[in-house]
């Protein structure tokens, strides 16, 4: 009991001590993950949901030389505007979408211009038919026909190291 | 006469001591909570990230508590009661003599020692005579001794030998 009284008289201590603990713990990790974007391949998923820490862990099984990390986010409006979204290499989107915004995303490589089934906008091919691939991870919106693209801003899609990414993300089950 | 300190050289020893180990220990608790926390983040891969920092908050967390009670409780208490013993050593020594009895209660004083206060009938009326609470057991109950009396506080009392 007396115990007990002591503990509850410097009660504000212990609350302080949890608190600061969670900030500089959070902070020194977000830290410590935190891969530079010269090294890491960012992909924005535009779907209702994305179990997104499952499929970087299998992106990065197809990572390029040069490549520490793959971060897979779900895009919310909240992104809208953020370098990470401006900057991403690789977007799945609903063609629809992606018709409403052509200059944010760069012609497809020659390498996989050739497959079938992509598509072009403004006259120049653009997108990967996604399919129902990666499904296990990503469940996508019922009425939207999906496609990868490859960022205009992105720094890994002309140095080429996105596209095994992307060819991994396609071959997901 | 026998005479009893309530902080002899014994005490203050033990006092010393206690201070001493209260703080490498927790100095060893909170050194080994941050080890482990450091430990934890060479250890961060994509999928584990979230599951390690919530393992580093929850080591540093209880570590830091553990380390706090030390500090908080038997460190400072034993600080505080070295210097109460410094200033009961150090000042001018009053002498009363008279039948002794505890009131009710144990109060602290912030940043120093609880203490208890003892009610002192002497011939010339009554008085009051604080005393550290850790060491009132040490007094007999309802008895008549001479108390040395410093700045207030009990530093020792005098009993007749039966």
């Amino acid at each position: 009991m007396k115990i007990l009284r002591a503990i509850w008289s410097k009660l504000h201590v212990y609350v302080m001590w949890l608190l600061a603990s969670a900030i500089f713990w959070g902070w020194i990790f977000s830290l410590v993950s935190e891969v530079p974007a010269a090294e890491r391949v960012t992909l924005f998923v535009y779907a209702a949901e994305c179990r997104e820490t499952e499929l970087d862990l299998e992106l990065e099984k197809s990572m390029p030389e040069g490549i520490r990390q793959v971060r897979a986010h779900l895009f919310s409006y909240a992104v809208f505007g953020e370098d990470e979204l401006l900057h991403a290499d690789l977007y799945v989107l609903p063609a629809a979408e992606a018709a409403k915004m052509p200059d944010a995303f760069r012609p497809l490589p020659e390498s996989l211009a050739q497959r079938e089934g992509v598509l072009a906008l403004g006259g120049t091919a653009c997108g990967l038919p996604v399919g129902q691939a990666a499904a296990s991870f990503v469940s996508y919106l019922p009425d939207g026909d999906y496609y990868l693209f490859f960022g205009a801003e992105s720094a890994h899609a002309a140095d080429g190291k996105a596209i095994p990414v992307a060819e991994a993300f396609l071959a997901l089950p | 006469m026998k005479r009893t300190e309530l902080f002899g050289g014994e005490e203050l020893v033990r006092l010393r001591r206690k201070r001493k180990s209260s703080l490498l220990a927790a100095a060893l608790i909170g050194g080994l909570a941050l080890l482990c926390c450091v430990l934890l983040c060479c250890f961060v891969r994509t999928g584990n990230v979230k599951q390690l920092a919530l393992s580093a908050i929850s080591v540093s967390t209880v570590g830091g508590w553990a380390a706090l009670s030390l500090l908080m409780f038997p460190a400072a208490d034993a600080k505080h009661e070295l210097r109460h013993a410094e200033m009961l050593r150090e000042g001018p020594e009053e002498r009363v003599r008279g039948t002794i009895g505890f009131e009710p209660g144990v109060l602290r004083i912030v940043g120093s020692i609880r203490f208890r206060t003892l009610r002192v009938r002497t011939e010339e009326g009554e008085r009051r005579v604080k005393v550290c609470a850790s060491r009132a057991a040490m007094l007999p109950e309802r008895k008549e001794l001479t108390l040395c009396v410093v700045n207030g506080y009990l530093a020792a009392f005098e009993e007749t030998e039966e």
